[in-house]
């Protein structure tokens, strides 16, 4: 019987392993609700421009009318009052009679009044012998007619909002969708959350027995399916993804909004070039933001999540143990390489500077393989040892200086980019104890 | 287990040594710490600090804590960071403090002009003293502009290194100040790698 | 007449420690009446050092008031004890240093304060030095 997600399952560090599921049908939902926002916006945007347009031009029925009066519409706006032309026609269907104010399908206002005039110049208005002029009416509803056809290409600009909503909703659900086939531990190792330090405990670790260290609950508390415990992996691509998708939406929108009015003013001939000049470049930087976030939908869609378990932990000084690692394809490797790092962390604040700077005070090749083919739903696992040095520090962890240990999983692929994994682990002093 | 370097020797450069407070500001001939602290307790209730990043500011602030703590008045520091446009909530409150009270913001330009307004307005009212920094004027008169030329660079070194000894050198100096122009900070940071660098070429390999 | 100091000393002389080993020493006040002592704290604490902002943390603290009000009273000179951690060790990294040392605060008459500190070394890690992939 097929499971179904829970909401809530016991906690695995900071990584909600047991709700990996859930927070991907979190982030589904939300990519799914900017793509149904695009879908809506283009489908009122369908119906507000495109459709009303594109049924003057090909349904509404030609007819004659009689022109019986004209004037100047105007509509008080925040910027000012704004114009549009309106005619007064007669037209006869049949023995029923239609009177109306009418001049084009949009009813859009205009800025200037001089340009309305012009528009109105175009029609002659006689009280005693009004003229005949061709009009365009709907047959669903012949109320409705016309005196001009075509179509307002500018404003398929506005078409830019909802679209770009599509893409970066779509290219959501796709992401999600890519990691949705995988098992739950394996999606879980890849969105994992990091061992992240809790800087502002009181410096002791979970139990007490080494103080100033990091806790080591983020890493017992995940069993692995090979080896004892799976290791956290550190940075989840799924935050940096959802504020670039941020980033974009907002981006694109605010220059849509401003493509839009610049080009109205174009076309209103009272063009504001300042404005325009100003928008080409950040339509540009839009684009390009766009693109950016596809790109790395698809680098980080396009490894496999990667799972390193190991024989026990905390790891000791001068400790013996082994590792797991689980590559699943399809990937054409260079060379696959497990790399053993420490680092240096000191952050400093004072006055209104904050730096933070990393020193990496050890690195080991604790595996490597060269030239390796992993198929499409195959998967590279090899089982290999880690040996710690015994003359080193261990980790330390403090409010504003930490020695942080970890493994780093470097692959280099052929034709594409490289990838690098880290995952955290927590290094006691050496002791004269038995390791695994 | 081995008994050899029992103690390992302190890099002058840490920050232990060289946070404001820890080094004294030095101050040009004909200026020093006490005149300054008289300037700010004779003029209007409000003033600035003002100079680049790593010129001294903070350091200067630190300075002055003694003379105005000595002149029987109650400090209240804030640090901004990061864009803070608003006083941190644990931070004192204008709208309570009294003319035996000086707020001293570190970073006065990150506040938000309506934050700076609400301080101002309270500072007419309460008639408390305001002593900020800040990288640019920001209407409030300047106490001190803190600037740093090279000989004040020097000075600095030796008084935490206390004599040139090689890799330590004003060449050294020069050459960090040439990559960090008027950051002292940074430019002592640069010093702290330099001795690093040179102590760690020494000690054997640990890998 | 001399300053008021204090001298600290371990037991042994020795100031290289293992993890769980028990650090004995003791102090001695000169120059200082027992009269113009107001209390007296003794601490052994570990701290930072390098690019980072200092962290600290106390080990053991004690503070013993002034003579005569109780058995651990101030005199001229005393004695601690105390079973060492066993983390953080003593550690010479490039940008973060870890001290271990034994420091006795007294505080005299009239806010004045003086202050003995001797450092030791806690476990046998070596230097560190930059990474060489």
């Amino acid at each position: 019987m097929a499971r179904l997600i829970r909401v809530y399952e016991k906690k695995r560090g900071h990584r909600c392993t047991g709700t990996g599921k859930l927070g991907s049908a979190g982030e589904m939902l939300f990519f799914g609700g900017v793509f149904l926002i695009g879908c809506a916006g283009l489908v009122v945007t369908f119906a507000q421009v495109v459709i009303p347009e594109w049924r003057v031009n090909h349904e509404f029925i030609a007819n004659t009318c009689r022109l019986l009066d004209a004037r100047v519409g105007q509509l008080a706006a925040e910027d000012g009052v704004r114009y549009r032309p309106e005619l007064q026609i007669e037209y006869q269907l049949k023995d029923r009679v239609y009177r109306t104010w009418t001049y084009d399908i949009r009813g859009a206002y205009y800025p200037g009044r001089e340009e309305v005039e012009a528009i109105l110049e175009r029609f002659e208005v006689d009280p005693v012998n009004p003229r005949e002029y061709p009009c365009w009416y709907d047959p669903a509803d012949p109320s409705v007619a016309v005196l001009v056809r075509g179509y307002t290409w500018w404003y398929w600009l506005l078409f830019a909002v909802p679209v770009s909503f599509v893409l970066i909703g779509g290219g959501g659900l796709l992401y999600g969708a890519a990691r949705w086939g995988r098992s739950a531990e394996r999606v879980a190792a890849w969105t994992g959350r990091a061992a992240r330090l809790d800087l502002f405990q009181s410096g002791k670790n979970g139990d007490g027995e080494y103080p100033a260290t990091p806790p080591v609950e983020n890493v017992t508390n995940s069993p692995g399916t090979r080896l004892k415990y799976r290791l956290p992996i550190l940075a989840s691509p799924g935050w940096p993804l959802f504020t670039l998708a941020l980033a974009c939406v907002v981006c694109n929108v605010v220059v849509a909004v401003l493509a839009g009015i610049a080009v109205q003013g174009h076309l209103s001939g009272d063009p504001d070039w300042l404005s325009t000049l100003f928008v080409i470049p950040f339509g540009g930087a839009g684009l390009v933001l766009v693109a950016f976030f596809l790109r790395q939908v698809a680098r980080v869609t396009a490894v496999p999540p990667t799972l390193l378990e190991v024989s026990d932990h905390p790891l000791f000084a001068g400790g013996r143990y082994r590792l797991f690692l689980s590559q699943p394809g399809k990937l054409e490797v260079r060379s696959l390489a497990v790399l053993l790092v420490c680092e240096e962390e000191a952050r400093y604040r004072e006055g209104t500077q904050r730096r933070t700077e990393v020193r990496r005070v050890h690195e080991e090749e604790v595996f490597r393989r060269e030239k390796l083919t992993i198929k499409r739903g195959a998967t590279f696992e090899t089982v290999c040892d880690l040996v710690l040095p015994s003359a080193v520090m261990h980790s330390f962890q403090a409010p504003n200086n930490e020695v942080r240990w970890g493994l780093l999983v470097r692959g280099r692929l052929q034709g594409r980019a490289d990838f690098q994994r880290a995952f955290a682990i927590v290094v006691y002093p050496a002791v004269e104890r038995p390791a695994v | 287990m081995s008994r050899t370097e029992l103690s390992f020797p302190s890099n002058p450069f840490s920050t232990r040594f060289v946070r404001p407070g820890a080094l004294p500001y030095l101050f040009p001939a004909g200026a020093d710490v006490a005149g300054l602290a008289e300037r700010f307790l004779a003029g209007p209730g409000g003033a600035a600090v003002v100079g680049p990043h790593g010129s001294g500011k903070s350091t200067l602030l630190a300075a002055l804590r003694e003379p105005l703590e000595r002149a029987g008045l109650c400090l209240h520091w804030v640090r901004l960071h990061d864009g803070r446009r608003w006083l941190p909530r644990a931070s004192a409150e204008p709208a309570r403090l009294g003319p035996q009270d000086v707020l001293i913001v570190d970073g006065y330009e990150q506040l938000s002009l309506l934050e700076r307004l609400r301080i101002a307005w309270h500072r007419r009212r309460r008639r408390f003293r305001l002593l900020a920094t800040a990288h640019q004027d920001v209407g409030l008169p300047v106490l001190w502009r803190t600037a740093v030329d090279p000989q004040t660079v020097e000075r600095i070194v030796l008084a935490l290194a206390g004599s040139w000894r090689p890799p330590l050198t004003p060449e050294a100096v020069a050459a960090a100040r040439a990559r960090h122009g008027s950051n002292v900070r940074e430019v002592l940071f640069d010093l702290y790698d330099l001795l690093e660098r040179a102590g760690a070429a020494r000690r054997p390999n640990q890998t | 007449m001399t300053p008021p100091t204090v001298e600290i000393r371990f037991t042994g002389n020795g100031r290289s420690y293992r993890p769980g080993e028990t650090l004995t020493g003791d102090y001695t006040l000169s120059g200082v009446k027992p009269a113009e002592i107001k209390a007296l704290e003794v601490s052994v604490l570990w701290q930072t050092e390098g690019k980072g902002d200092e962290d600290m943390a106390v080990h053991f603290f004690e503070r013993r008031p002034p003579d005569g009000d109780g058995p651990a009273a101030v005199r001229p000179g005393g004695r601690f004890s105390v079973q060492l951690p066993p983390s953080p060790l003593s550690y010479q990294g490039l940008i973060v240093k870890i001290r271990w040392c034994a420091r006795v605060r007294i505080f005299l008459n009239r806010g004045r304060e003086v202050v003995g500190e001797l450092p030791f070394r806690l476990g046998d890690v070596p230097p560190a030095h930059p990474a060489t992939p």
